[in-house]
């Protein structure tokens, strides 16, 4: 009988980045995600300060409706304070396979669990707890272990990922005493019973004996199963409330009635239907290592090993046809502490050992090595699959009169081969894909994405009056100008930039942009397009002050906004 | 003429729905304001705002406008989208140069919608350009530049100018010389380029081209909600929608001396928009009404055919000899309507009545024309002139030239038979239904701006739960707090000011409950029309207030629920056996019947089972049929705002002495006891006592409903006041009467309408005491209806020993049935499966037509014989009604969840297989009663089983709260605490802000009375709780018993189980 043992870290997004940063503790941390029409949604949030109670904020809420009922339940200060971050769950899931691999030294078998947002690692412990004096030490020691590290988890151990995660989410309602008590669990089920103050009674680990969980976990309501809402529902209206009721109504019209996905979600609980660990796949991939014989002090030294070192990953990898998508290497030093590490990922799969290795050289000429480097290791993170590309043939012939082109598919590996160099130097956040959105505050009006290979087309232009005539160069912020206008209303005859006059010679507008009422102070602006003397063509405008009350004349009013070539 | 005169010829107001941001009144006065020399509403494929525009474009006069500003000039037009295969959409604005251009535009648009079905305000309005070709005489058009640049612009073709001549040729091949080109330009940066173009393609195309504006609000503040609106219309956050805003505010109305300014480089273009006006010389005054003249035989006038049947009629009515006084009455009305010409309309209503008659649909008329000699002999109406003092120019007036107004009520079900009437007999180009403007009102103001500011739904619904139906929008930042939103936050401020601007703005074209506009000529020519969603009907673009503000008239087909009951009471008791009963045949004054009443014994009866009604009953004490036209008419806002109800008490209580002050006002209140009670009595006492005309009395009345501008009502105060002094009364008297006619202003009631509805509650009554089960069963399938819900109908019932019996699907029918007694007895009812909520008609009816084929074997073969689908058989699983198949509920539910998503569509061998399989076992526990009860409640609002307050009641007795059964026998100031759920709220506008709710427990009920400040302290939960907790004292008047809440305390005794029961009228 296999035994799995499931950790839960309750609201991972949050508890990773409040893990990352402590000091974030003070303030509410608001993480959100930016949908895909600029709308900002709440996926979760945190705020450990004792005094308040913190509202309730329901999962994919608005960011402005959240504000707006912080600011009522904890004070206006509260969302000033607020910090905003935006939603990584590519990170999320990259901690969690972190610490999924933390944990092989329980087991060569652990996973981060099959969902859209997982929560929870599976480890599969079948005949290893005994090397660490049984399952409950190794529950112990994972609970606690992670929470020297700051990390709230609950853990549980029992004969199915499904029990156990089922387990570990409901400790509170799994018979008898902890599992650190001597006595065996054979407290009979009541699974109604809620302790009266949970926060000081909740236990953060639980065992469910071998053979027994379809028994002790008779008494976890239904949704422990991760029940789909829709069976949820039904099933409330038969009133069956606990997975025993769940599994003693008749298996074979479960399917017809509740549908399939309820009679796999009780398959896989019963361990009737196996239910792979998608292992933390690191343990397959290539690694290798080199002790020098004599510490090098130089780069250049290392750069030879290290492409020898990667190349002999890399060709394992391009057997089964798969390329390095993030690579870790590792320089060690004279004394403990001594050392580096460098992370390297890349936007597209490479089996490359001369570009891989070139990238890590780039990152370390940034670093700060140990003087002399004893040992190098090269470790594969994650491979992606290789795009094979076909050779044209008759390339030629068909297109004798044109000049040579390129194979798309080459163009885009160079591109990607370039957009991995420029992140080794500028770091991955250096590199990214300014994306034009349709907003009328200029400044507003593009955003960075994650570099992509291919180029998506322009969302379409703001309503009404045609394309809009924008700067090659914009600034990030309005700076202040010094300018004369003649007209009160009319576009300036000098500016003044960086301390010298230029006189206008032609000015083109006014563009008038009133805009942004609904995000914060409105935007009222008239952009004239100008050219001086000295052949500058600069955009600037006069800022217009409120509707109600219009901005005094005069130099502040004036702002440079860009230029254009 | 100044040179800088302009005409605003392009301009959107909020009745193209969503797309403008200000009323027709604020667009005109600004425009005005301005020095606009004319101003065009062309809204978007529409005319539903040009009366409102017209309204206030009349009134600039009175407004102390400079003569200059005051005489602006409004033109009537509308903006087209037309869809185009060769050249994509095209914008066109078409203005009305006179009545045949008007008639035409309300023809193209007609044509419009009626090709593409059923849309709100234009929505569904498609035109092509030969759409435009065959409707072009008589209309200017204009073609706006600014859209045809914009996407010349995108192809990089910003100078090329043949694409846009090519359209503008294809234009004058429909208009003319009557085509103009639109220049406009927003400040979006090329503005020049813009305007030169314009300029180039107009020259090139020989065109004459005009400044305007594209104007969407009257000011520039309006933007946001401008933007607001947008988003609404995107159905998107505005976050979301930021793209497709427009970039600036320009689009308002703008100084003349800006618009001078930015055309300058299109020299005459301003000046041209008057040519344009001079062209357009058509007004809504031109428009002329005329009513049908279907009614009237060939050879006759309609005159001559009214006078004709009134007298048959008369001599029908009074089989002994016409009275000398009808006979005059008769002749002195049929010389005013034949004055004013409203013979036809007189015609026309009884031609409705007739056919309702012939057909055996139970109707009623009243309304205030209906008061008349004419309208008793004629049949319409039942109150006996010879009985009551009719004031025939109350309602048709000599001095204003008004419309008569008769509503007649049909049985609700079977209106659409009369209306479907209307459309046979005169067609469905001279037939159609008023509109009804829906506008925003603060809940739906909030709603909708709080999803455009992000907000979600459950959030909203919360501040929609908080927010009372009467508050108004300065209590919304208090509700917002309630419902967990900071006001003073950022998202809350914008919120509150959005919500403050949006409320009273249009949002869509709904249907007006019964108004129907019938024409001579084509009604095509007067209005346009459009589908309506309900199939079957046409709306005209107008609302009720558009109509009267022309003169057009309409008849208002009112549907009465109670008329259907009655009409399905009589079917029910012949059915069971009994007599075959008419309104007539009802047995009359019988006293079991007034004692009945007269106990406030009245759950279900028409119109006296509100609950000011029924403590009136006890002290009113009704023993003959005219006491009921009083108590009609005595609980309304106009009588018990004016005073009237107790003077009227005590002198019918023998405690006051009834003194009149000459003869001539006796022979006026002598019959309510010297206290006036109806709408004509307090007409009738301006005239008798203060000298005024007929005419002038309903001016007064219409001054005082009308309360807007008290300079009026001073005047008239003044003049009443004067004559009563002048003919001897006192000034104490005089101020009496005075406030008296100032409370039927508004809510009145005519004594021909208080007699109408007497009838109907007489005979409601009746069937009440001698048919409860019939009357019963005839209520529950007439919902909604009244001011109770099914499940006090059933209390009730039973309270008075009817047997009722639950829903199922063998025995019950659609609506519910009567089963005889086996001993003879009482019929028991059967409630019908449209008590199941959820469950459709058709599918109720198909069982109903399978269960009198004989019984179900199983629940499979229940759905495969219905035809029903498996949501339909768990509708009826759940509630129970398959307790003859399968006694346990759950297990029903089980079996109901097998079957299939459609009928019909299981495979083969599954219908092969043995009806009924053997039981498993499934380790369902059966239901428990407290759970019964609650599906009951959830299924179906209402159980037979228990009560559901009865399961907390040992909870409830450790606090001290005891049940309504015995409160209402306390002394009267003992302090108690009751317990139940809540089956009314209401808060009457005459009651101060008092609001009176009623509680319900397993023992009865019992009336509670919130004062403002109890209320105010509650907070929202208990406002809206389902389950109640009231501390508060024992009230006893008379008979009647009140609980005067002190505090309220929600209470939600069984979580999320128990959905909201309350009839909310507040």
């Amino acid at each position: 009988m296999p035994r799995v043992m499931t950790i839960w870290l309750p609201r991972w997004p949050v508890q990773r980045r409040l893990v990352e940063r402590p000091q974030r503790r003070r303030a509410p941390l608001l993480v959100c995600r930016r949908e895909a029409r600029g709308v900002m949604r709440v996926v979760g949030w945190a705020w450990a300060d004792a005094r308040i109670r913190p509202p309730r904020i329901p999962c994919g809420q608005t960011l402005a409706e959240t504000l707006a009922a912080l600011s009522l339940a904890c004070g206006s200060r509260a969302c000033r304070m607020a910090e905003i971050d935006h939603d990584d769950p590519a990170s999320d899931r990259s901690v969690l396979e972190g610490i999924a691999r933390w944990c092989r030294r329980f087991s060569p078998i652990t996973a981060v669990e099959d969902a859209e947002r997982p929560e929870c690692v599976h480890v599969d412990i079948t005949g290893t707890a005994e090397l660490f004096g049984g399952e409950a030490a190794v529950v112990r020691t994972t609970v606690w272990t992670l929470a020297a590290r700051s990390l709230h988890a609950r853990a549980a151990v029992a004969d199915t990922p499904a029990a156990a995660r089922a387990a570990a989410q409901h400790l509170d309602l799994l018979p008898g005493e902890p599992a650190t008590s001597p006595r065996p669990l054979t407290t009979p089920t009541d699974g109604r019973s809620k302790p009266r103050h949970p926060r000081r009674q909740r236990r953060r680990w639980g065992i469910v004996p071998a053979g027994c969980h379809a028994e002790r976990l008779a008494g976890l309501p239904v949704e422990a199963l991760q029940i789909d809402e829709q069976a949820r529902g039904l099933l409330a209206e038969l009133g069956v409330d606990t997975i025993g009721q769940l599994r003693s109504l008749s298996r074979r019209d479960l399917g017809s009635r509740l549908g399939s996905d309820v009679e796999r979600k009780i398959a896989a609980f019963e361990g009737r239907l196996a239910e792979p660990l998608a292992a933390v796949a690191e343990e397959s991939l290539p690694r290798a290592e080199c002790h020098l014989a004599s510490p090098a002090a130089a780069l250049e030294a290392v750069a030879s090993v290290l492409e020898r070192l990667v190349g002999s990953c890399t060709t394992v990898l391009a057997a089964r046809g798969a390329g390095v998508t993030a690579m870790q290497v590792r320089l060690g030093g004279a004394g403990a502490a001594a050392g580096g590490v460098v992370d390297i990922g890349l936007f597209r799969p490479s089996t490359s050992p001369r570009h891989l290795a070139g990238l890590a050289e780039l990152r370390m000429a940034r670093m700060r090595l140990p003087r002399e480097i004893e040992s190098i290791a090269v470790e594969i993170v994650s491979t992606g699959p290789l795009r094979c590309r076909q050779r044209v043939l008759f390339d030629a012939g068909e297109h004798a009169g044109e000049e040579h082109r390129r194979d798309p598919g080459e163009e885009e590996a160079e591109l990607g081969m370039l957009l991995d160099r420029l992140a080794g130097r500028l770091g991955r956040g250096g590199v990214f894909t300014p994306q034009v959105v349709a907003d009328p505050q200029p400044e507003h009006a593009w955003v960075a994405t994650p570099p992509q290979l291919t180029c998506k087309g322009a969302e379409p232009a703001a309503a009404g009056g045609g394309p809009k005539l924008r700067p090659i160069w914009l600034a990030a912020r309005p700076l202040p100008l010094e300018a004369v206008s003649v007209a009160p209303d009319g576009p300036p005859v000098w500016l003044g930039i960086d301390g010298v006059r230029h006189r206008v010679t032609e000015a083109w507008g006014p563009e008038r942009i009133e805009t942004a009422w609904w995000r914060g102070q409105s935007v009222r602006r008239d952009y004239y397009v100008v050219e001086t003397e000295s052949g500058g063509r600069w955009w600037v405008f006069r800022h217009l002050g409120q509707a109600r009350r219009p901005a005094r004349s005069g130099s502040r009013a004036w702002f440079l906004h860009g230029r254009f070539a | 003429m100044p040179d800088d005169a302009y005409a605003e010829l392009h301009c959107t107001t909020n009745f193209s729905f969503l797309q403008g941001a200000s009323h027709p009144d604020e667009l005109v006065r600004r425009a005005a304001e301005l020095g606009y020399s004319a101003l065009a509403i062309t809204d978007s494929m529409s005319l539903a705002g040009i009366v409102r525009a017209h309204a206030a474009a009349r009134q600039l006069v009175e407004s102390g406008l400079p003569p200059a500003a005051a005489g602006m000039q409004l033109i009537i037009g509308s903006s087209l989208r037309i869809e185009d295969v060769e050249t994509g959409p095209l914008e066109l604005v078409v203005w009305a140069a006179g009545r045949e251009g008007y008639a035409n535009l309300c023809r193209l648009l007609t044509a419009g919608s009626s090709r593409n079905g059923a849309g709100h305000g234009g929505g569904g309005c498609r035109l092509t350009v030969d759409d435009v070709a065959a409707h072009a005489s008589g209309l200017l058009a204009g073609v706006p530049l600014a859209g045809l640049w914009a996407s010349a612009a995108a192809d990089g073709a910003a100078v090329e100018v043949s694409p846009a001549a090519a359209v503008l040729g294809r234009w004058r091949e429909v208009f003319g010389d009557r085509l103009y080109t639109l220049a406009e330009a927003f400040r979006e940066g090329h503005d020049e380029a813009v305007l030169a173009w314009s300029g180039r393609v107009a020259r090139a195309a020989g065109l004459p081209v005009l400044a305007a504006g594209d104007v969407r609000y009257h000011v520039r503040g309006r933007m946001p909600l401008f933007d607001a609106v947008c988003a609404v219309r995107h159905g998107c956050t505005i976050e979301e929608a930021r793209g497709r805003l427009l970039a600036n505010a320009e689009r308002h109305l703008q100084p003349l001396e800006a618009i001078r300014e930015r055309f300058a480089i299109l020299p005459g273009a301003v000046a041209r928009t008057l040519e344009v006006a001079a062209r357009c010389s058509f007004s809504l005054d031109e428009l002329r009404y005329e009513y049908p003249d279907a009614a009237v035989p060939p050879g006759r006038t309609a005159g001559e055919q009214l006078a004709s049947l009134a007298r048959a009629g008369a001599r029908r009515r009074y089989p002994e000899g016409v009275p000398a006084r009808v006979r005059s009455l008769i002749e002195h009305e049929l010389a005013v309507i034949a004055e004013l010409g409203y013979e036809a309309y007189f015609l026309t209503v009884f031609d409705l009545v007739r056919f309702a008659r012939g057909r055996g649909i139970l109707c009623q008329g009243r309304g205030s024309a209906a008061n008349s000699a004419i309208c008793y002999c004629l049949g319409i109406t039942s109150v006996d002139p010879a009985r009551m003092n009719v004031l025939f120019e109350r309602f048709v007036s000599r001095e204003r030239r008004e419309a008569p107004d008769i509503d007649i009520d049909f049985e609700h079900h079977r209106r659409e038979e009369v209306i479907q009437y209307i459309y046979e007999t005169y067609g469905r180009n001279r037939a159609g239904m008023t509109a009804e403007v829906i506008r925003y009102r603060l809940r739906s103001a909030v709603r909708d701006m709080g999803k455009v500011m992000g907000l979600s739904l459950d959030r909203l619904g919360a501040i929609a739960d908080c927010l009372d139906a009467a508050d108004e929008l300065d209590a919304l930042p208090g509700r917002l707090r309630e419902a967990g939103l900071d006001p003073e936050s950022d998202t809350g401020r914008r919120l509150v000011w959005l919500v403050g601007e949006l409320v009273g703005f249009p949002r869509h074209l709904g249907q007006h409950v019964g108004g129907m506009v019938i024409t001579r000529g084509d009604l095509r020519d007067l209005v346009p029309i459009q589908p309506a969603t309900m199939e079957g009907r046409t709306i005209v673009q107008w609302d009720k207030d558009d109509l009267d503000e022309l003169g057009i008239l309409k008849v208002d087909c009112l549907a009465l629920g109670m008329l259907t009951a009655i009409r399905r009471s009589f079917d029910l008791i012949e059915q069971a056996g009994g007599p075959r009963l008419t309104l007539a045949e009802v047995p009359a004054e019988d006293p079991e019947v007034y004692a009945m009443i007269s106990r406030a014994d009245t759950v279900g009866v028409f119109q006296i089972e509100s609950r000011a009604q029924m403590s009136m009953l006890p002290r009113l004490r009704p023993a003959c049929f005219y006491d009921l036209v009083i108590e009609v008419a005595i609980v309304r806002p106009g009588p018990i705002q004016g005073d009237m109800v107790h003077p009227y008490l005590r002198r019918r209580n023998g405690e006051e002495q009834v003194e009149y002050p000459c003869e001539a006002i006796r022979e006026v209140l002598e019959k309510t006891l010297g206290v006036p009670l109806f709408q004509e009595q307090a007409m009738r006492l301006a005239v008798v006592a203060a000298g005024f005309t007929p005419g002038e009395a309903d001016q007064l009345r219409r001054a005082m409903g009308a309360w807007r501008r008290p300079g009026l009502i001073e005047a008239f105060r003044q003049k009443l006041i004067a004559g009563m002094l002048a003919r001897g009364l006192s000034q104490r008297f005089a101020e009496q009467v005075f406030g008296q006619i100032r409370g039927f202003g508004e809510y009145g009631f005519p004594e021909s309408h208080a007699a109408s509805f007497a009838l109907l509650v007489y005979v409601s009554a009746w069937l009440k005491r001698h048919h409860p089960a019939a009357f019963t069963a005839a209520l529950l399938s007439s919902q909604p209806m009244g001011f109770y819900a099914p499940a006090q109908l059933v209390r009730d019932a039973r309270a008075h020993g009817v047997v009722v019996r639950p829903a199922d699907v063998h025995a019950s029918g659609w609506h519910a049935r009567l089963e005889p007694d086996p001993q003879g007895g009482e019929p028991a009812l059967r409630l019908g499966l449209e008590m199941i909520r959820g469950l459709g008609e058709s599918a109720g009816r198909r069982i109903e037509a399978a269960a009198a084929d004989g019984p179900f074997v199983s629940i499979a073969g229940l759905a495969e014989r219905a035809a029903i689908e498996r949501s339909t058989l768990l509708h009826l699983a759940r509630a129970g009604a398959l307790a003859s198949l399968e006694p346990d509920r759950r297990r029903a539910v089980w079996e109901a969840m097998a079957a299939a998503d459609r009928p019909g569509s299981l495979p083969l061998f599954e219908r092969a297989k043995p009806a009924d399989q053997p039981r498993f076992d499934d380790g369902l526990l059966p239901m428990s009663r407290q759970e019964r009860v609650l599906a009951d409640y959830r299924t179906g609002g209402l159980s037979l089983e228990a009560h559901p307050v009865h399961f907390i009641r040992d909870t409830l007795a450790t606090e001290g709260v005891v049940p309504a059964g015995r409160a209402v026998r306390l002394p009267a100031g003992r302090r108690v605490r009751v317990a139940g759920i809540v089956l009314t709220r209401q808060r009457p506008a005459t009651a101060k802000g008092i609001v009176f709710l009623t509680i319900e427990d397993e023992t009865g009920s019992l009336n509670v009375i919130v004062r403002p400040p109890v209320w105010q302290a509650a907070d929202v939960h208990a406002r809206r709780a389902t389950v109640l907790l009231v501390v508060g004292r024992i009230q006893r008047r008379g008979s009647v018993v009140h609980l005067v809440a002190e505090r309220l305390i929600g209470r939600s005794p069984m979580p999320s189980a128990l959905p909201r029961q309350s009839r909310d009228f507040c």
